[in-house]
This record gives C-alpha cells, sequence and structure tokens, in this order.
C-alpha cells in the first residue's frame, strides 16, 4: 500500500450516553495512511481514549457510536455484525492500553495470555505457540524471555508488563496499532525504551500506528502527523512538523506555549485560562471559545475543520491569528 | 445537617429499603396490636370449629382444636419479633464489644479471634439448639441461645471496620493530642463501624427469626403453649394433607418477615456503602 | 506450598483445643442436675447415681476434664445414655449419609448458584437479571424446614412423584438412593443457592468491569470465552472464600432437613439426643460437626491458594 492510502479513516463520528444523552465525541474527523504514526494529543476529558474505544467497538455500554463512519482499510465498521467486528479485533487492529498493572489478567501466566491470540487468530497450538509467544517476547526485549513467558504479571514490572502487553498486540500481526497512553503510568526512563520500542517495531513491519498522548514530546519524538483534540472535536490536524512550526489553532498555539522552556528564565509559565468543559456542557458554537483570547462574534457557529495550508487543517475562523482580531467586538 | 437529610433521602429513594421497610412496618404493626386486633383466642380451642379451612370467619381456618389460626399467627408474629428485636440488640453490644476490643488493641486481637473461630466452627442453628436444649426451654434462653450463634460474626465485621479507621491518620492526630484510648475509640472509630454494623443487624434480626421458627419447630423454643410459628407449623405437620393451612400460613408470615428484613438490610448496604452491596450497579 | 499447608495446620491447633473446650463445657451450663434432667423425677436415687458417674459429675472438675481430654484422644466421646452405646460409633454409623446429603446439597446450590449469577451478571439491569435475584431473595428468606414439609405435600403425596422421606444406601439401590434424597437436597440447597447467586453476581459484575477483561475483548476473544475464562475465573476468588462457611450452614441445615425428612443421619442423632437430653451425644455430635467445619474450611484455604497465586507468596 502506498504510503498516501489512508488505513483507516475516521469520518464525523460522534459518540454519545445512550440515544439521547450527552456528546462525548461530536463530529470527529481522523485520517491515519498506511505506515504512518498518526499522534492524537489533547487534555484529560478531550475524549481521546474514547476515540481509541470508538474504534475499536470497545465503548462501555451505555456509550454507543451515534452517527459518523469509522474505515479500516475502506470496510466499515460501524456497519459490521458484532461477530465480524470482534474478527477483525486482536487480528487487523490491536490495542495497547495505559496501565499495564490492571491491564493483564493477574490469575492467567504472561504466556498463557499471548498464546490466547495465537491460538484464536492464527491457528497455533501448544509448542509452536509457546515457541512463537517466546518470539515475541523476544521481539518486544524482554530480558529472559524464556523463563519470563511462565511469569504472572504481578512477578513483572511496570515496563516489563507493558512490553507484554506489545507482544500479546503484536500476536495477531495486526495492520493498525492503537496505544492509548502507553508510557504514562510508567517511569520517565522505561518510558524512553518503550517508545523507543514502539518505533522500532513500527518501521520494520511497516505498521500504522495511532498514538493517543497528552504529552506534547512523545508527539514530537513519535509521530509523523498529528491531531489535536479538544472536548470531544477535532481542533487542528497536520504534519508534525508544520503543526510546531506554525500552529493555527489559538488552543494548540496555547498548548504549545504552556510547555516550560528553560531558555526562558524564572518567569510566569504561560497558561490557557479556564478549563475544559464537562460532557454535555458545551455551548453550540466554537467550544474553545470560552477560553480563547481572540474569540469574536464569528465563533458563535461551530467552525468545520479546513485546510490552512497543505495536508493542514483547522477548526478555526482566523486560523494563525496571532493578536486579538482588531474587528471583533469583545462579547 | 445537609449530609443528614440527603442520607435519608437517599434511603427513601432506595427501592428496596422502601418496599423492606414497608413490610416490615406492615408486620411490626400486625404483631405489636396483636392482642388487640386477633379476632380469637389464640390459646382457646373451639371444639365445634375444628379443622376449618379458611372461611369468612377464620380468614386462616382452624387446626385440630379448633384454635383461629390468624390469631395464633398474630401472637407468633410477636413472640418472633421480639426475640429478634433481643437478639439483634445483645448481639450488636457483644459483638461491638469483642470486635471493637479486638481490632483496637492488637494483643488482644489473636486469642479472641480464636475465640471466636471457635465458636464459627459449630453451625449456628446447631450451636443455637445445643445451647437451649442445656440451658432449657424459655424465652430467654432461646434469646441467650441465638445471639450467642450470631455474635462470632458480628464482632467479626466490627472487628474489620475497626481496623480498617484504626490505621487511618485521624487518629494518630487524635491521639498525638493526647486522647485517650477510649474516647478515641467511642468518638471516632465507632462512627465509622456503624454503617456495617447496622447492615449486619438486620440479617441478624432476620436469621433470628428463622432460627427461632427452628428451635420452635424442633421443640426447644418458648414452652407450649405459646403459639410461636415453629409450634404451629409442627402441630399442622401431622395434618398436612387433610389441613394444609395449618402448615401453610405461619410459613408465608415467617417468609415476609425475613423477605422483608432482607430487603430492608439490601437497602441500607446500597445506600451505606455501596461497594458491599449485592445490588452494584 | 508445603509450608503454606503446614503453617495453615499449625493455625488450626488452638482453634480446636477451644472448641473442645466448648463442647466439653456446655455440660457445665446446665442448670440444675443433669442426671435428674435426664432421667426425670421419678428416677431412683440408684439410677441417678448412676447417669451422674457415667456424667463423671461425681468427680471433681478438674479431673473430669482430665479424662474427657484422655478419652477424647483416643476417639472416644462416651457413652450414650439413652442408646447405651458408643457415641463415636453411632455418629460414625450415620455420619456417612449425612454427609453425602451435604455434599449433594453443596455442589448444586453451587453450581446452580454460579450459572444464575453469571447469567444475572451478563444480562445485567434487564429482566432476567431482576428476576433470578428476585428469586434468589425469595430462596434466601424461606424457611427450610417449612418449604421441606410444603414439597413434601406438594410433590410426594399430592402428585406422588418423590418419596416423602426415609433413606434407602446408594449401594442397595443407586436409583432409589437418587430419588429419596432429591427433595432434601433441593431444600437444604435452596438457602445457599440464593446466596452463591447473588455473591456470583456481584464478584461477576466487578470484574467485568476491569481493565484485563478489557483487553480480552480486545484481543477478539469470543465473549462467552471472556465471561468464563477471564470473568468467572477471577470472581470465584471471593466465592472460595465463602465456601467453607456455605458448608457449616449446610450443615447446620442437614441436621434440619434430617428431621423433615426422617432421614436416619447424624442430624437425627442429634436432635433425638437434644430433645431427650442425652448429653454425651449431644456433645459428640457437636465435636464432630465442628471437626468436619474445620477440616473442610482447610481445604478451601488450600484451594483457594491453588486458584490465586498471589495467596501462595503472602
Amino acid at each position: 500500500m502506498s504510503p498516501t492510502t489512508p488505513i483507516l479513516q475516521v469520518q464525523q463520528v460522534t459518540t454519545a450516553l445512550g440515544t439521547d444523552g450527552p456528546e462525548i465525541l461530536s463530529g470527529v474527523d481522523i485520517g491515519l495512511n498506511s505506515g504512518e504514526v498518526l499522534g492524537v494529543v489533547g487534555e484529560s476529558g478531550s475524549g481521546k481514549s474514547m476515540l481509541a474505544l470508538s474504534i475499536m467497538g470497545l465503548l462501555p455500554r451505555p456509550i454507543t457510536v451515534r452517527g459518523g463512519e469509522i474505515l479500516l482499510q475502506g470496510r466499515s465498521l460501524l456497519q459490521l455484525p458484532a461477530h465480524e467486528l470482534r474478527g477483525l479485533r486482536g487480528k487487523d487492529m490491536a490495542m495497547i492500553f495505559q496501565e499495564p498493572m490492571t491491564s493483564l489478567n493477574p490469575v492467567m501466566r504472561v504466556g498463557q495470555q499471548i498464546s490466547e491470540v495465537l491460538r484464536w487468530h492464527r491457528s497455533m497450538q501448544g509448542e509452536a505457540a509457546r515457541q512463537e509467544g517466546i518470539a515475541l517476547l523476544k521481539r518486544v526485549e524482554m530480558p529472559d524471555p524464556q523463563r519470563q513467558i511462565d511469569a504472572y504479571p504481578h512477578e513483572l514490572s511496570g515496563g516489563m508488563r507493558q512490553r507484554v502487553m506489545i507482544a500479546i498486540a503484536l500476536a495477531g500481526r495486526p495492520k493498525l496499532l492503537i496505544a492509548d497512553e502507553p508510557t504514562t503510568a510508567l517511569d520517565v526512563t522505561i518510558q524512553a525504551q518503550i517508545l523507543e520500542l514502539i518505533r522500532h517495531i513500527q518501521r520494520d513491519e511497516g505498521m500504522s500506528v495511532l498514538l493517543i498522548t497528552h504529552d506534547l514530546g512523545v508527539i514530537a519524538e513519535m509521530c509523523d502527523r498529528v491531531a489535536v483534540m479538544y472536548a470531544g472535536r477535532v481542533v487542528e490536524q497536520g504534519a508534525v512538523l508544520d503543526i510546531f512550526d506554525r500552529p493555527a489553532h489559538p488552543y494548540t498555539k496555547g498548548l504549545l506555549a504552556s510547555r516550560p522552556k528553560i531558555s526562558a528564565g524564572a518567569n510566569w509559565l504561560s497558561t490557557i485560562e479556564g478549563t475544559v468543559p464537562a460532557v454535555g456542557q458545551m455551548g453550540a458554537g466554537c467550544s474553545f471559545a470560552p477560553r480563547c483570547p481572540m474569540a469574536g462574534p464569528a465563533c458563535t457557529q461551530r467552525p468545520p475543520l479546513r485546510e490552512v495550508g497543505p495536508a493542514h487543517q483547522a477548526a478555526c475562523v482566523h486560523p494563525f491569528a496571532s493578536e486579538p482580531d482588531p474587528k471583533a467586538q469583545t462579547a | 445537617m445537609e449530609h443528614r437529610t440527603s442520607f435519608l433521602r437517599r434511603l427513601l429513594s432506595n427501592r428496596s429499603f422502601t418496599i423492606g421497610a414497608s413490610l416490615v412496618g406492615l408486620v411490626l404493626v400486625l404483631a405489636l396490636l396483636a392482642s388487640v386486633i386477633a379476632p380469637f383466642d389464640p390459646l382457646k380451642g373451639n371444639f365445634r370449629a375444628r379443622m376449618m379451612a379458611p372461611n369468612w370467619q377464620h380468614w386462616m381456618g382452624t387446626d385440630q382444636f379448633g384454635r383461629d389460626i390468624l390469631s395464633r399467627i398474630l401472637h407468633g408474629a410477636r413472640i418472633s419479633l421480639q426475640i429478634g428485636f433481643m437478639v439483634a440488640i445483645i448481639t450488636a453490644l457483644a459483638g461491638v464489644l469483642i470486635g471493637a476490643t479486638s481490632g483496637y488493641f492488637r494483643r488482644l486481637d489473636g486469642p479472641l479471634m480464636r475465640l471466636m473461630d471457635a465458636f464459627m466452627a459449630f453451625p449456628s442453628i446447631i450451636l443455637a439448639i445445643a445451647v437451649s436444649s442445656v440451658l432449657g426451654a424459655s424465652v430467654i434462653n432461646v434469646i441467650i441461645a441465638l445471639a450467642i450463634a450470631a455474635t462470632p460474626h458480628t464482632a467479626r465485621v466490627v472487628r474489620a471496620s475497626v481496623m480498617v479507621v484504626r490505621e487511618m491518620e485521624f487518629v494518630e492526630a487524635a491521639r498525638a493530642l493526647g486522647a485517650g484510648h477510649v474516647r478515641i475509640l467511642l468518638r471516632h472509630i465507632m462512627a465509622n463501624a456503624m454503617a456495617p454494623l447496622m447492615v449486619r443487624i438486620t440479617y441478624v434480626f432476620a436469621v433470628a427469626i428463622l432460627n427461632e421458627a427452628v428451635l420452635s419447630f424442633i421443640g426447644v423454643g418458648p414452652p407450649p403453649p405459646a403459639p410461636t410459628f415453629g409450634a404451629i407449623i409442627a402441630n399442622g405437620r401431622d395434618f398436612i394433607v387433610a389441613a394444609p393451612w395449618i402448615t401453610v400460613a405461619p410459613g408465608l408470615a415467617i417468609l415476609v418477615c425475613v423477605l422483608g428484613l432482607n430487603l430492608l438490610g439490601d437497602g441500607l448496604r446500597d445506600v451505606l456503602d455501596p461497594r458491599m452491596s449485592v445490588n452494584a450497579r | 506450598m508445603g509450608r503454606f499447608i503446614i503453617r495453615r495446620l499449625l493455625a488450626s491447633i488452638p482453634v480446636l483445643f477451644l472448641v473442645s473446650l466448648i463442647t466439653f463445657g456446655l455440660l457445665w451450663l446446665v442448670p440444675g442436675d443433669p442426671a435428674s434432667i435426664f432421667l426425670d423425677a421419678s428416677a431412683t436415687a440408684e439410677a441417678l447415681d448412676r447417669v451422674r458417674h457415667e456424667l463423671g459429675l461425681d468427680r471433681p472438675f478438674l479431673v473430669r476434664m482430665g479424662e474427657w481430654y484422655v478419652r477424647l484422644l483416643q476417639g472416644d466421646l462416651g457413652t450414650s445414655l439413652l442408646l447405651n452405646r458408643s457415641v463415636t460409633e453411632a455418629i460414625l454409623e450415620r455420619l456417612p449419609i449425612t454427609l453425602s446429603l451435604t455434599a449433594m446439597a453443596f455442589v448444586m446450590s453451587v453450581l446452580l448458584g454460579i450459572a444464575a449469577g453469571v447469567l444475572a451478571a451478563v444480562r445485567h439491569g434487564r429482566a432476567a437479571d431482576q428476576g433470578l435475584m428476585s428469586l434468589a431473595l425469595l430462596g434466601l428468606s424461606i424457611p427450610e424446614f417449612w418449604l421441606g414439609l410444603v414439597l413434601i405435600w406438594l410433590v410426594a403425596v399430592l402428585v406422588p412423584v418423590f418419596p416423602a422421606g426415609d433413606y434407602v444406601a446408594f449401594a442397595k439401590d443407586p436409583w432409589q438412593w437418587a430419588r429419596h434424597l432429591a427433595l432434601p437436597t433441593f431444600t437444604l440447597a435452596c438457602i445457599q443457592m440464593g446466596f452463591v447467586a447473588r455473591m456470583t453476581r456481584s464478584s461477576m459484575l466487578e470484574v467485568l468491569g476491569q481493565d484485563f477483561v478489557r483487553t480480552a475483548r480486545a484481543k477478539g476473544l469470543p465473549e462467552p470465552y471472556v465471561v468464563l475464562r477471564h470473568g468467572l475465573v477471577n470472581a470465584m476468588v471471593p466465592i472460595v472464600t465463602v465456601m467453607g462457611i456455605m458448608i457449616g450452614a449446610l450443615l447446620g441445615g442437614a441436621v434440619v432437613t434430617e428431621q423433615v425428612f426422617s432421614i436416619p443421619g447424624l442430624g437425627r442423632l442429634i436432635i433425638g439426643a437434644v430433645l431427650s437430653r442425652d448429653f454425651p451425644v449431644i456433645q459428640g455430635g457437636l465435636l464432630f460437626l465442628a471437626l468436619i467445619y474445620l477440616s473442610v474450611n482447610l481445604l478451601v484455604d488450600l484451594l483457594y491458594a491453588v486458584i490465586d497465586p498471589r495467596v501462595r507468596l503472602g
């Protein structure tokens, strides 16, 4: 597949609580090209984890996808019957989660948890499955894989458990890997190792990765493109270099500006005023308007995601604005 | 103040609690007014009205002596509730005494818990039967026997809460301020242990009613001619084919009492400590 | 694992001692003279003396206690005042019957209770869930002995599907043995089934909401497999914890059920002894029941260690 063929297309997806409850994701548009690493960045409450769960079809019961379309290699995931969607999980698309401590079955050996995938998706049994499991552990740079394959999760450190999770995800040979904050719960030194591991594997396999994080540093290191989410909506999307260099949306600008810089000396840290609105408390207009220093009368309508540069979109009526719009009246 | 009203409101909006409380309330009223509303004397037989199926005069029929079953059940309810209530109170006191001491004073914990374990090694009904038979048949002895059977588990529940709270920092703070042991126990720790205790006591009450019926059925309960549920059922056993109502009616009465108490306990548990709840959402 | 077993065994010794002490002390609780309580007012002085001697009441307290323990360690629980035979013998004769009734009821409550709990948890909030839980609540509010009587009336007398009572040894006729034990087993299992169903449901609901279940689903594993292999196995842990208590309750219930269904087991022996104030049998029976309960709890603790590997290290 050529690098510009999208492997995953999320189109105007709206995810909400039940049939008439508040929206958690609102008209989200995301595109992931084959062999690419797309980062999804946002604060807690931006809906990024929900996006991942929506794609995988793992939303907890009262929450459902109410509208939009999700295409994996051109196939509509939302219209598949449940058992067919299940067949794709673990095989075509796999996911790793944030908390390696609680994401593994505590009373099952690590090797068995990997073999499940091998048995179910690759019809491997017994000794063959075990050897493949060891090979997978070696692949994820697990020390002493021959022994650790029989270990229980509580016998392993956080970093090792996350490696196991990656091994489990790789076992089905997925084309799409969704990583939901894979390093947030780990020590800083281990974080770097795990990220490096993911990057290696991604390059070797040519896998497409959807990397969810709140850490801009991770985005800068790992991703080719990035989507910025705020309050359940995508506010900006584009190549990492583009966005870091010339952020279009005021929120993105605020995020980038709030990173502490050593060169800045002792100064007030730059912040974005206000807090993220709770689910169901958003107004009809631009979701960021209440906190935006450049909000104006045009912002009472929800801005669509538009091209503001080559392969660079932003949902703002005055992108790249660097000071309060002189034409706008204060609300 | 605000905290307390919201608790009451939560309690009243819990379906389990309201149904249970209504049932128990109904039974309570009927039992307390037994002497007043019972249409007949529960102990007096009417030779001409023997073995009558339920009819307009005798809503639950009569037994082989012509005694009105409904009146007997009403009085039986009063006895059962009295016994159940006393057992609940005594068990609560004993359980708190033993459990709090055990949970708070580490050195006494070991031996006290071994003692509780030993008592719990006997199936509680059997323990109650044995103690009741050894002490002799009377209402007081039944209460003692049932309380002995129910205390160990209650003590464990109290102990568990005490141990959890003991480790909390505000206790350390109180101690640093010079509060004595008893004061700490009473004011700080017990307040937190109240919730699980209240839930547990509701079930103790329910089980006491069940067990008292068993004791009476076997013959080691309150002595005749007390019209206890168990005694009525035991009496009706021989005539179950000819006069099934003698057996069925008191059993349903027990069922209603116990069901009500169980629902009440469930409701309390939902509201006081959702983690313990069997109705977890 | 071996060390765990030994540690556990040693821990039960003080409890065993206290149990025997309580059983021994029961006689001491009797208000008045046990001998005249057993015999009744019209007994001769000679008969009273004989019974007193039998019960050891004519010797000082410590001597009595010493004798009791010496005999206990030899397995001698004294002589039944009523039947005039060894208590140990009488108990051992009837023990298998009671144990088989209890075991069958245990299996029934566990199987049906867990099935109901899992089903209710999977159909959480819907009709099946509410229906099953209402049944469970009903089951554990019903007086056992009454249920037995009603069942006998309905299913053994009115519509004679099952026999009304009595017992047939397995060795003699397996089919009749099963027929005779069907109603008592169900009656006995009823209350525990209710408990197990509720506990299983709440445990399952908690486990199914955990992260590792989400991981299992993310692997694309079939839902029934996830519910059972990942869900139930982990949910079993608190259930196994109460299995010991369940057996204790079942033993107690068995005693009453035997009375209702006229089954000649340990329970009927004890009840008979209770009604006739045959103290040695009461004491012996109590001791035996406690012993069974403690052994079962030991096995349960071992089972716990097998299921949850984290316990073995602790």
